[in-house]
């Protein structure tokens, strides 16, 4: 009797127990299943603007957030280090040390896409990427922290700021060494001048016969010659004392943008010869004679990358380098 | 940390159920615990409110002890006698005392937040009970522990959530109410899985099979113990029990079949028409809290966007029966041993390449042309590509070619 009602007491105190138990594993189960499943089918994607921004200009940001389950995220921080030469300003959530650390909050519903774009001052020339992304989030019950890192590939390219004025015009016009030659002696088959009658000197190839057609006697074709510029730029960012003269530098980067801008607009081949070095690479930049539209992105981003931290060769060695580029032009 | 009105009332409900419980252990073990009585353990609340709010507001402790006074005699006219009146008074006290104390520590929120500590509380309280024997009171500290489970549950997300608030409400575009309508859902998610546990375990039957499972260990320590070599007779649990049956009505009770029909369904259609709208209320509280929480313009500039289910991708699979299925018996055929000893004298020399035909890869595995050759490749193309099965004699002879040198 006395063994039946002591077996009866312990499976009243283990109802208890169980009870208890039940609430555990109820904490545990979720808690679990939410450390496992939480980055499943989550996407986190940074991107710059596609366009380039000139020092001094506003660009933007953009934070994509994805999420392709049904498990719903109430907080998600999103962190990345960028370089500091960006602004965020005040009130965005960054903290300026040796990078700018951001980190963004958010809340995302199952099968949700969040976008955010996130405004910036760019304050220095420069080549900027953004290549991890820290993902943080709170357990269930908010208690424990969970995270992953994701990978990122994402740059921004801030060309040289523009120079105001227009004394610079004469001034390339001059280093250019281009002169207005009244010399023809090599013509242009497309540059078309007129046409005049023929005489025992021309060759055959020359004679416009539809014009000798409806004329009745032999005429021929007249060509311009035209005058094609190259132009090699050298930029030295040497510093030959301890003294680091980066003001200047960034002067002579800026010249150097300007300069290339004018000629290529014209239509002339310029190339860059410098020993300012990569930002990524670590080597000395250098760019061959080109024209048209892409040699002026070429051009300005291998200025943007120069990085003048980093120690430059002597320019008269850079020159000695290059010289079979230089006599071949 | 900012008071919390949430909180509060969270705080309000820990230290009434905490009080109650104590004060219930008290009258059942007078014997003065009976409808009346619990019903009055209701009205502490008021008083728990009172103090609460005069001990942070009031400045003088006059106001203090004067509010103590009126609920002291109010809740000693209260009982009906002498000790259900000093069970009140002492729920009073208990109160005055844990206010003062907080105010003279300094600590407001020391006694005032739920815990899972407080539970060892409601376990010593429900053994107690069990102890003294009165099963009703036990079964109310069931209720009781569960309950105060979930409200621990409860203040401590809440404590968490106004902590992260804390932390990172100066961020900005922090998002807030977001933050709250997801907490809040997931809350109620692990709430539904925390009651639904805390049902479902105890009729998994655990409870016997663990309870068995001791017992057969106590009688072995005791058949260790004391000797003996053969285990002690099994006890016959409950052979009362057994014999006893349900009691079944009288017939001079038996109400009309037509009535007692018409009742049963009434009673079914109310039930289910209850249930229903329990469900439906929950079902409604919950999309109201998912719209809130998936609405589309966000307060802080984001965009939001919804997803497609449609975006993922099919996945297709090779129904079975048109895969290519080995048999158990298959690899003792004449065919299966012919190309097993082929592929074996093949790849003696190394893997051939997947791309090469036999020719090829006989070839490569250095085998010189002749007779030999010819008859091992027509064999094994027999076995390959044939349309008549090959026979034990084919498959002795492969044996014997494969073991064949043809250099």
């Amino acid at each position: 009797m006395k063994s039946r009602c002591l077996q009866r007491n312990g499976e009243d105190k283990m109802i208890l127990l169980l009870i208890l138990a039940g609430g555990i594993l109820a904490q545990i189960l979720a808690e679990k299943y939410y450390q496992k499943n939480w980055a499943r089918g989550l996407k986190v994607e940074v991107r710059f603007q596609e366009e380039p921004v000139r020092q001094g200009g506003e660009g933007f940001l953009m934070e994509i957030i994805e999420n392709e389950k049904g498990l719903f995220l109430p907080v998600l921080q999103a962190g990345f280090a960028v370089s500091r030469n960006l602004s965020f300003g005040q009130e965005e959530n960054t903290s300026v040390s040796d990078q700018s650390y951001k980190r963004d909050i958010f809340s995302v519903m199952g099968r949700q896409r969040i976008i955010r774009k996130i405004p910036f001052r760019t304050l220095e020339r420069g080549y900027y990427e953004i290549q991890k992304i820290d993902l943080v989030t709170r357990g269930i019950l908010l208690a424990d922290e969970h995270y992953e890192t994701l990978l990122c590939n994402t740059y921004l390219y801030v060309y040289p700021k523009k120079i105001s004025g227009e004394k610079w015009e004469t001034l390339f016009r001059r280093i250019s060494g281009v002169y207005e030659s009244r010399k023809r002696l090599l013509e242009d088959p497309f540059q078309f001048r007129g046409i005049r009658e023929y005489t025992p000197e021309d060759p055959m190839n020359k004679i416009n016969w539809k014009a000798s057609a409806r004329t009745g006697s032999l005429m021929v074709n007249q060509l311009n010659s035209a005058v094609s510029g190259n132009v090699c730029i050298l930029l030295d960012v040497e510093d030959e004392t301890v003294w680091k003269y980066e003001e200047i530098h960034e002067e002579g980067i800026r010249l150097a943008a300007a300069a290339a801008e004018y000629f290529l607009s014209r239509g002339i081949e310029t190339g860059l010869i410098t020993n300012g070095r990569d930002c990524k690479e670590k080597s000395e930049l250098f760019l061959p004679g080109q024209s048209g539209r892409s040699q002026e992105a070429k051009f300005l981003q291998c200025l943007s990358r120069i990085d003048l931290r980093q120690k430059s060769g002597k320019f008269s060695d850079c020159l000695e380098r290059k010289k079979e580029f230089l006599t071949a032009k | 940390m900012k008071e919390d009105r949430v909180l509060k009332i969270y705080g309000f409900l820990h230290l009434w159920l905490f009080t109650v419980g104590i004060l219930l252990v008290l009258l059942d073990v007078g014997g003065l615990l009976d409808r009346e009585s619990a019903g009055k353990l209701l009205f502490l609340f008021l008083p728990l409110l009172v103090f609460r709010e005069v001990s942070v507001r009031g400045k003088k402790i006059w106001s203090y002890l004067g509010v103590a006074v009126l609920f002291g005699c109010a809740f000693w006219f209260l009982g009906r006698n002498r000790g259900e009146s000093m069970c009140l008074l002492l729920g009073i006290c208990f109160f005055i005392f844990l206010f003062f104390y907080e105010r003279v520590s300094g600590n407001r929120e020391g006694f005032f937040r739920p815990s899972y500590g407080c539970i060892a509380a409601f376990v010593l309280e429900y053994v107690f009970c069990l102890v003294c024997g009165s099963e009703k009171v036990s079964g109310i500290f069931l209720i009781l522990t569960g309950c105060y489970w979930l409200l621990a549950l409860w203040g401590k997300n809440r404590e968490r959530f106004l902590k992260y608030c804390e932390d990172y409400e100066n961020l900005y575009r922090f998002p807030r109410q977001r933050i709250a309508y997801g907490n809040r859902l997931m809350l109620i998610f692990l709430t539904g899985l925390t009651v639904g546990c805390m049902f479902f375990l105890p009729f998994l039957g655990i409870d016997r099979c663990v309870w068995a499972v001791l017992n057969l260990l106590r009688r072995i320590l005791a058949m260790l113990l004391s000797g003996s070599r053969e285990a002690e007779a099994p006890e016959r649990l409950f052979p009362e029990d057994m014999g006893f049956q349900p009691m079944m009505l009288e017939p001079a009770q038996k109400a009309s079949p037509l009535l007692e029909a018409i009742w049963k369904i009434l009673e079914r259609i109310c039930t289910v028409a209850v249930a229903a709208a329990a469900i439906a209320g929950c079902c409604a509280f919950l999309y109201w809290i998912y719209k809130k929480y998936n609405n589309q313009t966000a307060e802080n500039g984001d965009i939001l966007e919804k997803l497609d289910k449609s975006g993922k991708e099919k996945r297709e699979s090779l129904k079975l029966q048109n895969r290519f299925r080995r048999s158990f018996f298959s690899g003792w055929s004449p065919n299966s041993r012919i190309r097993k000893y082929y592929r074996q004298k093949i790849c003696r020399n190394g893997k051939p390449a997947e791309t090469n035909t036999p020719w090829e890869m006989e070839e490569q595995a250095g085998m010189t042309a002749g007779k030999d050759r010819e008859e091992f490749h027509k064999l094994y193309e027999q076995a390959r590509y044939g349309n008549v099965p090959c026979t034990q004699e084919d498959a002795r002879r492969m044996k014997g070619l494969e073991r064949v040198d043809f250099l």
